[in-house]
Order: C-alpha cells, then sequence, then structure tokens
C-alpha cells in the first residue's frame, strides 16, 4: 500500500500540490491526468522522491518510500552525451531477472551501437523505458510513456504495463492520451490544481472525458470562435 | 535579429549561473582580445589569425544541427546566421583595425559571408563503439569523453610513451592528457544514474574518485618508470607528478558534483578547471588543485547529500 498524507510541494510560493492525502492499494495500474499544469509532473517527482517535500509524508507498506523502491521514466529523457543505446542500458545493474534485451530488441528495433545523439525522440522514450525494465522495483512510475511512439509500440507499452501488474508491480500512468490508460488502468485519478479531485473506477472511464475537457470545451470554444 | 536575441539571453543565463567565475570569464576573454592584438601586429600571423576565425565558424556552422529550422523558421535567415557569426569573431577582429593589418578586418567580414550557405552538417558517427568492453559503462564520462577528443587523447599518449627517455617532454604531454581528462567532468548525469548505485553521498564521491585514479596509475606508470629509469635524477618530479595530476582530476570530480544540478552542462566550470590546470605546472602553484580539491570535496558532499541521501 502507498500511503500519501497531507502532501504538499511549493515552487517558490506558488503551491503546486496542496495537502494531498490519498491511499494507492499495491497492485493496481493507476492512470493520473490533469489539464497542463495541474501537477501531474509534480506528483510524480515527489513521488519518486527526486524532490523532497518539508510537508506530508509517503509511505509504501508501512515505511517512508524511497527510491529503492521507485522505477521512474521521466516525461523528457536526458541522456549523456557521446555513449551509445547500449552503453546507457549497461549503466543499470540488471536486478530483475527475467530482462531480456534481445527479446525486446524484436519489438523495440533500437540501433543500440549508435550514439543516442542520433535516436528520435520515440527511440529516446523506448531506450529510457528499456532501462526502467531493467532494474526489479516495486513501484513503476511512467510519466508520459506514451509521447513520441509509433501505434505498434504504444500497444507493446500497454503490454509492458498490464505484464507489470501481473507481476505483482504497482504501476502509475501519466497521459495526455486518455485512450491507453482506458485500456491499462484499473483507477485513473483527476488531478487538478495539485489536488485529486476525483477517482474513476473501470465502469465509469467512459465519463473521464467529457468531464477532464468540460471546463475548457466551454471556454475555448468562446475564445476560438472570436479569434479565428 | 531573433538569433541573436536568443544568444543574449542564453550568455546572460551562463554567466548569472557562473558566481565568481564570471570574473574569469571576462579576463579570459579580455586576454584573448589582447592576444589576438598582438597577433594582428605581424604578418603573416594576422592572416593566419583571420583564416583560423574563419575556419572556427565555418566548423561550427558545419556541425550545428538548427540550419534546417533557422532557414525554414525565422526571416531572412542567412544574414542572421551571418549575424551571429559577426558578433562571435567581432571582439577578436576589430582589434585588427588599430594595427598596420587593418585590411584584415573587412577580408574576415567578407568571407565570413560564406559560411551561412554551408548547408551540410556532420553527421556524428560512433566512434570505438565496443569501448565499454574495456571500461565500465558507469565510467561514462570517461567513454563520452574519449570519443569527444580521442584524436589528440591516442597521439599525445603515444607521444608521451615515445618520448618517454626524454625529460620534461613525457611529462608535459602527460599533463596536456591530465587536463584534458579533467574536462571530461563538465556534464552532469541525469538523477536516476546518480541515484543508480543506491550510495550515500561520500561513498558516491569516494568512489567516482578511485576509478579516476585507477586508470590514472595504469596509463601514467609505464611512462614515469622508463622516464626514471634512464634519468634518475628525476625521480623525485616524476614521483610527486601522479599525486600532482591526481588533485587536479580530484578537483575536476569535486567541482562537478559542487555545482551538480541534474542534466546540466557546466560551461563556467570548464572555464575554472583550465586556469587551475596552471596551478598544476607552475611550481609555485603545485598546492592550488590539492587544496582546491579538499575544499570542494566538502561542497560536492554538501550538494549531492540534496539528491542521494534519502
Amino acid at each position: 500500500m502507498i500511503k500519501i498524507q497531507n502532501l504538499s510541494f511549493s515552487f517558490l510560493n506558488h503551491k503546486v500540490l496542496n495537502n494531498i492525502s490519498i491511499d494507492f492499494p499495491k497492485n493496481h495500474v493507476y492512470g493520473i491526468v490533469g489539464l497542463n499544469g495541474a501537477g501531474k509532473t509534480t506528483f510524480f517527482n515527489v513521488l519518486s522522491t527526486y524532490l523532497k517535500t518539508k510537508t506530508g509524508v509517503i509511505t509504501f507498506n508501512g515505511s517512508k518510500i524511497t527510491y529503492k523502491d521507485i522505477a521512474y521514466l521521466e516525461t523528457v529523457n536526458y541522456f549523456y552525451s557521446r555513449i551509445t543505446g547500449k552503453e546507457y542500458l549497461k549503466i543499470f545493474a540488471q536486478t530483475n531477472p527475467d530482462f531480456n534485451l534481445n527479446s525486446l530488441q524484436e519489438y523495440f528495433k533500437l540501433p543500440l551501437d549508435d550514439l543516442i545523439e542520433t535516436y528520435s525522440t520515440g527511440m529516446k522514450k523506448k531506450l529510457a523505458l528499456l532501462g526502467v525494465l531493467k532494474q526489479n522495483k516495486q513501484i513503476f512510475l511512467l510519466d508520459e510513456p506514451f509521447n513520441g511512439l509509433d501505434l505498434e509500440t504504444n500497444k507493446i507499452v500497454e503490454l509492458i504495463i498490464e505484464t507489470l501488474r501481473e507481476k505483482g508491480k504497482t504501476v502509475f500512468v501519466s497521459s495526455h492520451i486518455i485512450d491507453p490508460l482506458l485500456t491499462v488502468c484499473h483507477q485513473i485519478h483527476h488531478l487538478e490544481n495539485g489536488e485529486f479531485i476525483k477517482t474513476y473506477e473501470k465502469d465509469n472511464f467512459h465519463s473521464i472525458e467529457d468531464e477532464l475537457f468540460k471546463t475548457l470545451r466551454s471556454e475555448a470554444k468562446t475564445i476560438i470562435s472570436r479569434s479565428i | 535579429m531573433i538569433l541573436l536575441n536568443i544568444r543574449m539571453l542564453q550568455a546572460k543565463r551562463e554567466l548569472n549561473d557562473s558566481g565568481a567565475g564570471l570574473l574569469v570569464i571576462l579576463g579570459i576573454i579580455s586576454f584573448l582580445i589582447y592576444a589576438s592584438y598582438t597577433v594582428f601586429l605581424k604578418t603573416p600571423d594576422a592572416y593566419y589569425l583571420t583564416a583560423f576565425l574563419f575556419l572556427i565558424c565555418a566548423f561550427l556552422q558545419s556541425y550545428r544541427n538548427d540550419k534546417a529550422f533557422v532557414i525554414t523558421h525565422i526571416r531572412k535567415p542567412h544574414i542572421e546566421i551571418y549575424s551571429e557569426y559577426l558578433l562571435l569573431t567581432f571582439p577578436f577582429a576589430i582589434s585588427s583595425l588599430f594595427t598596420e593589418q587593418w585590411f584584415c578586418f573587412p577580408v574576415l567580414l567578407v568571407i565570413l559571408s560564406v559560411v551561412p550557405y554551408i548547408s551540410y552538417t556532420l553527421v556524428q558517427k560512433t566512434y570505438f563503439s565496443g569501448i565499454s568492453a574495456i571500461l565500465p559503462a558507469t565510467d561514462f564520462e570517461w567513454i563520452s569523453g574519449f570519443r569527444k577528443s580521442f584524436l589528440f587523447l591516442i597521439p599525445f599518449y603515444v607521444l608521451a610513451i615515445g618520448f618517454s627517455w626524454f625529460r620534461i617532454l613525457p611529462l608535459l604531454l602527460l599533463w596536456f592528457l591530465t587536463v584534458s581528462v579533467a574536462s571530461f567532468y563538465s556534464e552532469c548525469e541525469p538523477l536516476h544514474i546518480l541515484k543508480e548505485g543506491g550510495f550515500f553521498a561520500k561513498e558516491f564521491l569516494l568512489r567516482k574518485l578511485l576509478r579516476p585514479t585507477l586508470y590514472l596509475l595504469l596509463l601514467y606508470t609505464p611512462v614515469l618508470l622508463i622516464n626514471t629509469i634512464l634519468n634518475p635524477e628525476f625521480w623525485l618530479l616524476n614521483l610527486l607528478f601522479i599525486p600532482i595530476q591526481l588533485s587536479l582530476l580530484y578537483y575536476s570530480v569535486c567541482l562537478k558534483y559542487s555545482t551538480y544540478e541534474p542534466n546540466k552542462k557546466q560551461l563556467s566550470n570548464s572555464i575554472i578547471l583550465s586556469l587551475v590546470s596552471l596551478g598544476s605546472v607552475i611550481p609555485y602553484l603545485l598546492p592550488i588543485p590539492l587544496l582546491l580539491a579538499v575544499y570542494t570535496f566538502g561542497k560536492a558532499e554538501k550538494n549531492l547529500k540534496e539528491y542521494l541521501n534519502d
């Protein structure tokens, strides 16, 4: 169980996460949705311990959460210059005994002997994902894992998330494309202004898109019709 | 002048981050301007410098990968690019106007106008793709740095071995190698790589210092050993040479982690480092790299605690 109590986080004087208290039972796949600036990436950064908070507590199975529990795929993937894909993957100790690079390469088809600078955005995302999968962690945070990927790899990522869950892992996924979340998640949490305002169970996933974009649609429609 | 505005903003940001290094940067630029002036005083040196400035710009143009973007999205792209190279060379080229070789300045202005039309982009090739069989991937600074600088690292090392019976020359060549290796530590790795081993700050730093010690000993010992055998009167100098070089390397590692921010390239650190490198060859400045290494170790540990000690 991941337990978050009274979690707040501010950048300068702007509160990005606002007194969040929520429980996430383990071995589930959670979708995190929200409009731009809702605090999704900050939530992931805090959960991953990349950002340290002064207020609030996050525990995993009763103990304070640490980076050792977490594998984190960031939205934007930065790679050290002039190293190859293969060298990048070698940096990470293979703690996941089932990780088989050759098998995954049949689908990912990455030029692992080339410098990462020559990779496309989608290829970089796939490489970062391989680095994450090499590690045997209990919690997987995937921030926009579908970004820049082709249709085929999108499906592969969905299957990977499903498999992680089958192996007892807890997975958090954020995406600005709602469709894949509807397939892989058990619950989807709507984050707005740094607060979780609603939780959707599988039965009411159909209403997410309407509710998420309700305000935006009404406001934007007027502005767009006046502007173009 | 959209590109110039962007460059100004970038320069401003970099200078703001450099702190006390700002004075050093300004000092170096002033020195280079003065040095250019002295070169322009004589022929044919003035012609060589003009050609050198042109070649630098041509090289930069063939390496930049924003050419297609600039040409597609910015109005009068060639003038924009031209003005960038003018600004870059201006502080150095302008000094020619105060010499008899004043015509070098207008000549440079004319020949630089060709540079924006170089549309060829050098493709980055993967040299030494099997290097991780020798160096562990966790020493990514060395792998990356070797790929960037092997064109002079290898000849310098071969020369150092080849001339190892000479008196001072091999030491100078090895010193150049140390300075190059020290510059490997000017890029910050992403946080997940920093956290990968699960080490606490102090342990992490000590491990980071251990690897270069090993490599340096492996590379330098044969040269120094031959040199000592053939020039026994230099045994003390050769013996002291390794700790002096190591202290410079330790300083570069500690400097990187004392200012570590995930994914950041530390340009201002490179300038400070190149100045401290001089300290490792000027006799009465020899203790400086060591003292700085000790001082920055503490700073690095403190900074890394923010990221590592969960």
